[in-house]
């Protein structure tokens, strides 16, 4: 009977298919203009600085990225039950799960490409400008992991209950989970609990991070396997999906439905999910400061501690002052007196450097080594640990007290969006506690 | 045999949709009729593979379909149209005809040749490259009808599939499966008595979970001329007569 030959076949014909018809499409410029608009033009307001302008990719892009993704995704996964295509499709020889896989992998390609466009864009903005460093990848990896659990995350939701409300109500849970998140990052503090700091709202650097040391890349790593296990754990349970349906007619029967080796493949799934995400939860509690930013010991690089050489640059002034050659283009305040909440306003300029930055120049001009170490120890000068976060402009609480008593300093200011309080006593020169 | 039915219940809860049905069928085309809640979605449901029978045995195109290896194989060869077809507004005609013949493992290389072949048969030539969302109920049938006779079936089951289409398009349906029948079992669910005499070489007609009837729509005629059948067609006097019977017990 049949004439047309029947065989196994590749999965990317579908996958084209539904690359060519997804419903991402359709958000790609709101996502576009979101970007713009947040994202973009924030990190445009930041020194050019690499890593200072590549922390707006965790805080601002995943912000703005996660709950759409989440929406749209749900949106995608719910198509089979809300089009009531599931009795048409149960009849085809793919299973359901290589369907689903097909429209998450489309819905994925869209929102990626769209989220590494718009890091393009900043990046190449940033490129531009830049005088020290290059790009850094780890904000970008842990972006990328963090928008594909949302999607992950909305997909499973829209698979499992089918419905016209799972999309919009995954987008607005996605969105509060994101909040919880950010706000239980800024209770973390030095000795306290720091599993908050799985949240990528506390993954932006230091102003000074990847200038004088290198950005060490433990919190990121965690914070990746901490996200990549959720989004593994949750495509095990999405395999598992055909078993929990039937599984209140006992496990033979769910097993007979779902395929012995898709059981096998879902519990698998889960569990390295459940281990990833575990395992990187008990790594974030043994979070430390570190001179290079968290550190977790069993991760930790002790290298990521050396200071990066660099030669000053003195040119350019009547008066020499030496400054680091990152920060050549950062624009220095001249009004010191403005109000705070002024100083607020102004967005992401640098605050003028302590009093003490033409000593640190001499003393440095021989070559490299940490602006600290010349400055003399026990007084902090610069930026001596601020993290400037910030959530659509406004300054955001610094998370972390000073390394090894202050000695970390950039030699020029602190950036803006630091509390008073902090500026008031980096710029006095107060030891901090 | 293409449908070897012995003995095939299925329930939902406390209620009994199929109640026992024996039943083959082999090459031609089967007419599936019966009153609103007779079982025949439920029967054509447990046909298609997505449902599991509650009990008695069940054998498609010659194979177990209660074994998933065997259950791949029946999908390979089964056309199915449901009574409510689901589809995707975003798709064109031949996005989503090309769609279901990668799902059932067609060849990609032979994806377009089948495609454009099914497309042809349903008449949606010119309309091939319109979103679904721009086509009326009778075009999306036909849409439909396309997917479903994409891969070539051996088993092709239609569940009200002339519903939506105009006099015209009925007459070239029929003949679409009287075409198809010459080679493969179809079985067509219908309120529609004139759909079967029309095309139909079989009549099985359900009640209450139960075939009551089977035989030739001549033999249905028959049955509306000797008995007490009430319609303005024979078929239709026979289909009453039939029923009229069955809910007596005579």
């Amino acid at each position: 009977m049949t004439a047309v030959a029947l065989s196994r076949t590749r999965p990317a014909p579908v996958l084209r298919i539904e690359i060519r018809r997804s419903v991402v499409l359709w958000a790609v410029p709101l996502l576009l203009a979101l970007f713009y608009f947040d994202s973009f033009r924030t990190a445009a307001g930041f020194p050019p600085v690499w890593t200072v302008r590549s922390s707006v990719i965790t805080s601002h892009m995943v912000a703005d990225f996660g709950p759409f993704a989440a929406g749209l995704a749900a949106w995608v996964a719910s198509r089979e039950g809300r089009r009531k295509t599931d009795d048409l499709l149960a009849t085809t020889v793919r299973p359901a799960w290589a369907r689903q896989a097909s429209a998450l992998g489309a819905t994925l390609f869209w929102l990626l490409l769209t989220f590494l466009a718009g890091v393009a864009a900043i990046y190449i903005d940033t490129a531009r400008q830049a005088t020290w460093g290059g790009p850094p990848l780890w904000p970008v990896a842990v972006g990328i992991v963090e928008v594909a659990t949302f999607a992950v995350i909305g997909f499973t939701a829209g698979a499992l209950f089918p419905g016209r409300f799972t999309a919009p109500l995954a987008a607005i849970g996605t969105f509060l989970l994101a909040e919880v998140g950010f706000h239980a990052a800024l209770q973390v503090v030095p000795g306290g609990s720091t599993y908050a700091l799985l949240s990528t709202a506390t993954a932006v650097p230091l102003g000074d991070d990847g200038v004088f040391y290198r950005v060490a890349p433990d919190l990121s790593i965690v914070q990746v396997m901490f996200m990549g296990g959720i989004t593994v754990a949750l495509l095990g349970l999405l395999t598992l999906a055909p078993f929990f349906r039937v599984a209140y007619r006992g496990l033979l029967a769910g097993v007979n439905r779902t395929g012995r080796w898709l059981c096998v493949a879902g519990v698998a799934l889960l569990a390295l999910g459940v281990a990833a995400s575990s395992t990187a939860f008990a790594l974030a509690g043994t979070a430390q400061l570190a001179v290079s930013g968290w550190a977790i010991p069993a991760l930790h690089d002790s290298a990521s501690d050396q200071p990066v050489p660099y030669t000053p640059d003195c040119a350019g002034t009547s008066f020499q002052v030496c400054v680091h050659p990152g920060v050549q283009r950062v624009p220095w305040r001249r009004e010191r007196g403005a109000p705070a909440g002024r100083r607020r306003d102004r967005g992401p300029a640098w605050r003028p450097g302590p009093r003490r930055a033409g000593a640190v120049g001499r003393g440095s001009a021989s070559g490299a080594g940490s602006a600290s170490r010349r400055t003399g120890a026990g007084r902090p000068v610069g930026n001596a640990a601020g993290v400037p976060l910030h959530e659509r402009g406004r300054p955001r609480p610094v998370l972390r007290q000073p390394s090894r008593n202050g000695q970390r300093g950039l030699a020029g200011g602190l950036p803006a969006g630091l509390p008073d309080c902090v500026y008031r006593r980096a710029t006095a020169g107060e030891p901090w506690s | 045999m293409n449908i070897e039915l012995y003995d095939i219940s299925r329930r939902f809860g406390r209620n009994v949709a199929v109640d026992g049905v024996t039943l083959d069928a082999g090459p031609g085309v089967l007419g599936l009729l019966g009153p609103n809640g007779a079982g025949k979605t439920s029967l054509l449901r447990m046909l298609a593979t997505i449902l599991p029978p509650s009990s008695g045995k069940l054998a498609l195109l010659d194979r177990d379909p209660a074994k998933p290896a065997d259950r791949r194989e029946i999908r390979r060869r089964l056309g199915y149209l449901p009574q409510h077809l689901g589809y995707y507004p975003s798709f064109t005609v031949v996005e989503f005809v090309e769609y279901f013949a990668l799902l059932k493992e067609i060849p990609p290389h032979l994806v377009p040749k089948a495609v454009a072949a099914a497309v042809e048969k349903v008449d949606l030539g010119p309309k091939a490259k319109a979103k679904l969302r721009t086509l009326s109920g009778g075009m999306l049938r036909r849409v439909g009808i396309a997917q479903a006779i994409v891969n070539e079936p051996g088993l092709l089951l239609f569940d009200e599939p002339t519903a939506g289409l105009d006099p015209e398009q009925r007459v070239a349906f029929r003949a679409l499966i009287r075409d198809l029948g010459q080679t493969a079992t179809v079985v067509v669910s219908t309120h529609l008595v004139e759909d079967v005499g029309a095309a139909c070489s079989e009549v099985a007609l359900m009640s209450n979970g139960r075939v009551v009837f089977r035989g030739t729509p001549e033999e249905l005629t028959a049955r509306g001329e000797a008995g007490q059948g009430v319609g303005d067609a024979p078929l239709e006097r026979g289909y009453s007569a039939i029923l009229a019977a069955a809910r007596t017990g005579s």
